[in-house]
Order: structure tokens, then sequence, then C-alpha cells
């Protein structure tokens, strides 16, 4: 028997379903965590914003028209209210982003990985909000920069510049957790 | 292309997103620059690291918390609660819409109602200005015209479109 798909749900929770709702929320809860996760870098942020991703959907279903797939229509709303979220608070600001890694600091292998991952939130918080939506998009679940253009509202090639932008600033920062 | 052409697009060349033309001339200028290719590996090494990103599992009961909210805004407000348990909505549909349909809606609404009022403006006359049910047949509608001042443009129109085929023959 063939799957329904996520545009037929989002059809049946326009008329009302929430038991469609709540299988487009299992669907895709993991990705809408892992993204809202690695955007903002801290868990209740994350599971605030992801939460509120599936109740604008909910709202928005009554005008939803399936023109592209319901997976870049539900990342557009994630990734912008991520984008807001980071403009609002102002997370990290570039001058606190650290050097270099003391190596000095600690022998011990969970500290020195739990150092590195920091960096890496905070080379990624440092970058403009589009270019690090860009970059962390053409990580997240294979998708194209054609679909990532859809997300952001921009054109592919807009897309490619964000992308080779925030590839050059993450490697300036990253550079000492590079291997020579 | 020269190496700065190539750098500007070894991402988009590392996601297999330029065009397969531009895709072997890459390959070739990587094929004799060490600079170039020194700069995918180093690539590469950053996007090992975005890679390597943990992610805390999902919060535990994530999606009961999403549907307990969702439940929540959907039903509404105690004392808005429908009679009888119905949730009969009519204008359904005028809520559903965005602000400038509505606007568009309400605007239309507005202009039949003026222009129903207009057209039935002779049916509440009374006297020599009414038009009786003959008259209103012989007229076929051009009522609208008359009364007009006997030398208007609306008035030969009116006299040209009321003219039998035989009366204009005898006229001629």
């Amino acid at each position: 028997m063939r799957e329904t798909t996520d545009e037929e749900l989002m059809q049946a929770v326009a008329g009302g379903d929430l038991e469609a709702f709540n299988e487009l929320v299992l669907r895709h809860q993991d990705l809408a965590w892992k993204l809202a996760y690695r955007f903002l870098g801290d868990a209740i942020e994350a599971e605030d914003v992801a939460q509120e991703s599936f109740l604008k959907i909910l709202e928005a279903a009554p005008r939803y028209r399936p023109t592209a797939t319901f997976r870049t229509y539900f990342y557009r709303i994630l990734t912008h209210l991520c984008i807001d979220r980071v403009r609002k608070k102002q997370l990290t600001s570039i001058d606190d982003i650290p050097e270099a890694i003391d190596p000095s600091l600690s022998q011990d292998e969970g500290l020195i990985e739990k150092e590195r991952q920091d960096q890496i939130h905070l080379a990624l918080d440092a970058l403009p909000p589009n270019q690090k939506a860009a970059m962390i998009l053409r990580h997240h679940d294979g998708l194209s920069y054609a679909e990532i253009s859809q997300i952001l509202g921009v054109t592919p090639k807009a897309v490619e510049g964000l992308i080779s932008r925030a590839g050059a600033s993450l490697q300036a920062r990253l550079s000492h957790l590079q291997k020579k | 292309m020269n190496c700065k052409e190539i750098l500007s697009r070894l991402h988009a060349y590392i996601d297999e997103e330029v065009p397969a033309r531009l895709m072997r001339e890459m390959e070739e200028h990587l094929g004799v620059c060490p600079s170039c290719r020194s700069q995918v590996e180093r690539i590469r090494q950053v996007d090992d690291m975005l890679d390597s990103m943990t992610v805390p599992p999902l919060p535990q009961r994530f999606s009961a918390r999403v549907m307990a909210e969702a439940r929540r805004r959907a039903l509404p407000a105690p004392g808005k609660r429908p009679l009888l348990g119905l949730d009969w909505m009519p204008l359904r549909w005028f809520v559903d819409l965005t602000v400038p349909m509505r606007l568009a809606a309400c605007a239309m609404v507005l202009v039949a109602c003026l222009l129903g009022m207009f057209m039935s403006r002779d049916l509440s006359l009374s006297g020599s200005a009414r038009t009786t049910v003959a008259e209103g047949e012989n007229l076929d509608g051009f009522e609208w015209f008359s009364p007009t001042p006997p030398t208007s443009l609306g008035s030969a129109y009116l006299t040209l479109a009321l003219t039998t085929p035989e009366e204009k023959s005898v006229s001629r």
C-alpha cells in the first residue's frame, strides 16, 4: 500500500486532521531537531524553535499550496525561525571566538573533543546568519543548492556565493584544528 | 580557467553542483595545480569538522509536547466553545483567506450591494416615472436612458435603438 505523502498529509491537516499533523511531526522531528540544534547550539533554544516550526505549519496549513515539496516548505519555516532567533539574541560575538585551543588545558580526550566541538560552534556562530544557514543546510539531509535557494529565497548562484564565503571564514577560524 | 576562477567555485565542485563541462575543466586544472588541490583538501577538512558536530538525541516526548500545544491551540477558548459541541463555521473559508484576499472579498460584496441598490432604484419610484410591465417589455432594458434631455446623445441612442426596421425604411 502506498504511503501517504507529506503533501497529502498537509492537505488533511488543512481540513483539521490532527492525526495527520502528528504523522508529519513524527516523520520530521529528528531532522528538525538536528537542524535547529546545529543552528543554535543550545538544546533549550533548539527544542523551542523546532516546536514552534511545527506549530507554524499547523497554523499555515489552510494556506499551504504544494508548489514546492513539503520538506523545502518546512525547512524554510524552520530556517527563518532560527535566523530570527539568532538575530534577536546575537548569541555570540565574533570577539568571543578563541584564537586556538591550548593543548595544555587538559589531557582528557573527552574534554578536548568538547573543546573542539565548541570551537566549531563558535566559528559557525561568528558567520552572518544567511552564510551560516547556507553552510548548515549544505550539510543537512542531502539538500541541493536548488533546494537551499528555495529555503533561503535566493538564487542558486547566490547560495554558491554564500557557501564559498562561509567556507573561507570557517577555514580561517578553524585552521588551528586542521591537520597540517 | 585560472586559479582565481577555480577557487571561487571549489565548494560547488566538491558538492558536484557545477555543470558537467565545467566539472571536467576543473578536474583538468586540479590535475596540474598542486595549490588548488591543497585548497580542495582544506575545504574537505572543514567539511569533515562540520559533519562531525555531535547533536544530542531528540528530547524525550518532543512530539507529545508539540501535539499537546497543537490541541490547545486548535481548541477555542473556554468561553468561546460552540453550543452543543458543534464547530460549524460557515465563514471558515473567509477566516482562512489572507488579509488582501479578505479586503478584496469585502470590496466585491460592497460593489455588488451598491450595484444592486442602483439597479433597483426605479422599482421604488412612483407615479409617472414608474415604468409599467408593458412599457418595460417594449423598452427591452433601454429604460435606463429615459428620461433624457431631448437633444442629448442618450436620447438619440434610445430613439435609434427603439425604432423598428419598418419605421427605419419609412423614414428613409
